[in-house]
């Protein structure tokens, strides 16, 4: 269990991270994204111990990392940037001296090194020396010695750079694995590693936490509950019907294929597929597609993480809120009129050009959708 | 901490560095010996010896410290070390005692000298085992000092060359000191100076001018209070200052086998200091 609370560092004048707060639970493992530069690396070296935080505090298991340094760093594994090795030292004898420094002992020092040798993969060359290993050895050297001792915290600080494609499924696999039993935090600036391994993105830009929700709700969420609907049949009929379901807010034509199929552009407050789908079968006309209109992490990513289509009010108020409550409200998911102001925002900003490209893409998927149904009937 | 201190010990050993301080130490010790003992002097009085080897300390300090904390920080090992359940007194603690230790095997050969001195002729041996203690407390200052200018840059040549450059100021501060005028203005601006590095000292150590320029102004403050109401104090003030700071000048005392718990006092201070201030040190780049 880890919690941050109102992180903020200075460098002099500079403010690298802007009162970053969180909160994280076991068996998880949560994706640090954002550009370079973001803080990404800042805020990991300041839970880990390594830099002190000009304001806030970080709490490991419920120890402060500055107050009780040694309790917190107990739970507690961190992998740099650069892996933390000494060249002059095989594996064997590395991991034995951060064992060592981790309070092991013995048997179980020497079981416990056996055991994270083996999980990543590095029992081959353990007794070669670090500096003949190559640099996908070395980062994988590195993550033994974070997780040596089953910490309940492993911090990643791009586990990934520098690794080949192999290695990088094989470290990806280790880290799923890891998130079963330890809380993991893992940074990377590459989107698909983070929405393959990780449960929860917390995504940072500029020294703010812009956005901390599971990738699925980030993702309706940022799209705002919109659901298009494919159906063959009278317009009429199909918007009364639809209109009798609860919790749409909003009906609009999108397009006007062939032999009497409409596309339907429905924005909601909640779920309503099913609804839909009973809707429809009452009246008698079939759905040749339903789909949630959601984002990718790449589009929330740039949107959020997008200069111009920042609007400050949206984190003048989640600050408010932390300051209020003095809890972690995240950003998206319960609050609509932030939702909404930078919903607008985005719309103001960038609705020439992206806006209709995503929809042109939707367009091209509903087509193969489509065809693939129609095999399947 | 002891994990630590084993890692130290070992990666002295592993490479090149504690073996050439060793050699270097026992070789000079060896040549200074068969030079002033066995030939030259003809006496049984380690003193002799010991009194040549100070100079080696210019050499073997720089040799022994520029590691310690520069190369951590060059190959970011040090983010490891933070991010351990090791406190940064305990990380420098642990790295001081590895090289005290490594100090301490050359001392240990020099042990073995007025025992077999022993065979020749008589031999005084408090008086061979002060000049020896003597000899190790002085290296346990001059090495905190090196220590220090090691945990304050990240480049292992510039920390050894500001090491070799620092102790020939200390070995040469008596004989400049003796050089300067005697005069009491001289004096003055002499420790004027002195007031001005603190002051440096202060701002590189906590990064607060307001603080640094606080602390150097009330002590020229003091210091131009008491020029202006005595200023026959001043005269040769500054000469007899360093006669009484100089680590090599207080060497001599032992070296000629007088037991002065003062000199003993003083070395350790030095290097409780220097190991206060390589912590400070540490700890800013947590906060920088």
């Amino acid at each position: 269990m880890i919690e941050v609370r109102n992180l903020v560092k200075k460098y002099g004048g500079f403010t690298a991270v802007k009162g970053i707060s969180f909160k994280a639970d076991g068996g998880k493992i949560y994706g640090f994204l954002g550009p370079n530069g973001a803080g990404k690396s800042t805020t990991m070296n300041i839970i880990a111990g390594c830099l002190a935080a000009t304001e806030g505090e970080v709490l490991i298991d419920g120890h402060d990392v500055y107050k009780e340094p040694k309790e917190a760093k107990k739970h507690l594994g961190y992998l740099p940037e650069l892996p933390p090795v000494y060249t002059d030292m095989t594996p064997n004898e590395y991991l034995t001296f951060v064992g060592r420094a981790k309070g092991l002992k013995g048997d179980k020092l020497k079981k416990e090194i056996a055991r994270v040798s083996e999980k990543t993969g590095i029992s081959d060359v353990s007794h070669k020396l670090i500096k003949f290993l190559s640099k996908g050895y070395r980062q994988r050297v590195g993550l033994a010695q974070a997780i040596l001792g089953s910490p309940d915290v492993i911090i990643l600080d791009e586990p990934t750079v520098g690794l080949d494609p192999k290695q990088i499924i094989e470290m990806r696999t280790l880290i799923r694995e890891l998130g079963q039993e330890h809380t993991v935090f893992l940074s990377s600036h590459i989107l698909s590693e983070i929405s393959e391994t990780c449960d929860y993105v917390m995504i940072i830009s500029h020294g703010s936490l812009v956005a901390s929700d599971t990738i699925d709700n980030l993702s309706r969420l940022m799209s705002g509950n919109v659901t298009k609907l494919t159906a063959v049949g009278n317009e009429k009929e199909i918007t009364k019907a639809l209109e009798g379901i609860q919790g749409i807010t909003q009906i609009e034509v999108e397009s006007r294929g062939r032999d009497s199929e409409i596309t339907f552009r429905i924005t909601s407050e909640s779920e309503i597929k099913e609804k839909v789908f009973y809707a429809l079968a009452d009246i008698r006309t079939p759905i040749t597609n339903i789909t949630e209109d959601v984002m990718s992490l790449e589009d929330i990513f740039l949107k959020l993480t997008d200069d111009s289509a920042f609007d400050s009010s949206v984190y003048e108020e989640e600050k408010d809120d932390e300051e209020d409550g003095g809890e972690y409200t995240p950003l998206f998911t319960s609050d609509r009129d932030n939702k909404d102001n930078s919903d607008r925002d985005n719309k103001d900003n960038k609705e020439d050009e992206t806006d209709e490209g995503g929809q042109d893409g939707e367009k091209t998927e509903d087509v193969s959708d489509e065809g693939k149904d129609g095999e399947v009937k | 901490m002891s994990a630590l201190y084993r890692k130290e010990l070992r990666s002295y050993f592993t490479g090149p560095m504690g073996y050439l301080f060793i050699i270097f130490l026992a070789l000079f010790t060896g040549i200074f010996a068969s030079m002033n003992n066995f030939g030259g002097y003809y006496t049984s009085d380690i003193g002799v010896t010991m009194n040549s080897m100070s100079f080696v300390f210019l050499l073997v300090t720089p040799i022994l410290t520029m590691r310690v904390f520069a190369e951590e920080r060059a190959k970011k090992t040090d983010q490891l070390l933070y991010s351990l359940p090791i406190s940064v007194g305990g990380i420098v603690g642990a790295k001081y005692l590895a090289v005290l230790t490594v100090f301490a095997v050359p001392t240990l050969l020099l042990c073995v000298y007025p025992v077999v001195f022993s065979f020749f002729g008589d031999v005084n041996f408090v008086r061979s085992y002060v000049s020896i203690a003597g000899f190790f407390f002085m290296g346990c200052a001059l090495l905190a000092i090196g220590v220090f200018i090691s945990s304050l840059t990240e480049n292992q040549v510039v920390s050894a060359i500001v090491t070799f450059a620092v102790m020939l100021l200390i070995f040469f501060s008596e004989r400049i000191a003796n050089a300067l005028p005697q005069t009491a203005t001289w004096s003055y601006f002499a420790f004027t100076a002195c007031v001005i590095l603190i002051g440096l000292l202060v701002f590189f150590l906590i990064r607060n001018y307001l603080v640094a320029l606080a602390s150097a102004a009330l002590l020229e403050a003091a210091l131009s209070v008491v020029f202006m109401v005595k200023k026959s104090l001043f005269i040769g003030l500054f000469t007899k200052f360093i006669q009484t700071m100089s680590v090599f000048s207080r060497y001599s005392d032992s070296i000629n086998g007088v037991i002065n718990i003062s000199d003993f006092v003083y070395y350790v201070s030095i290097t409780l200091l220097f190991v206060f201030f390589t912590v400070q040190s540490v700890e800013k780049r947590r906060w920088s």
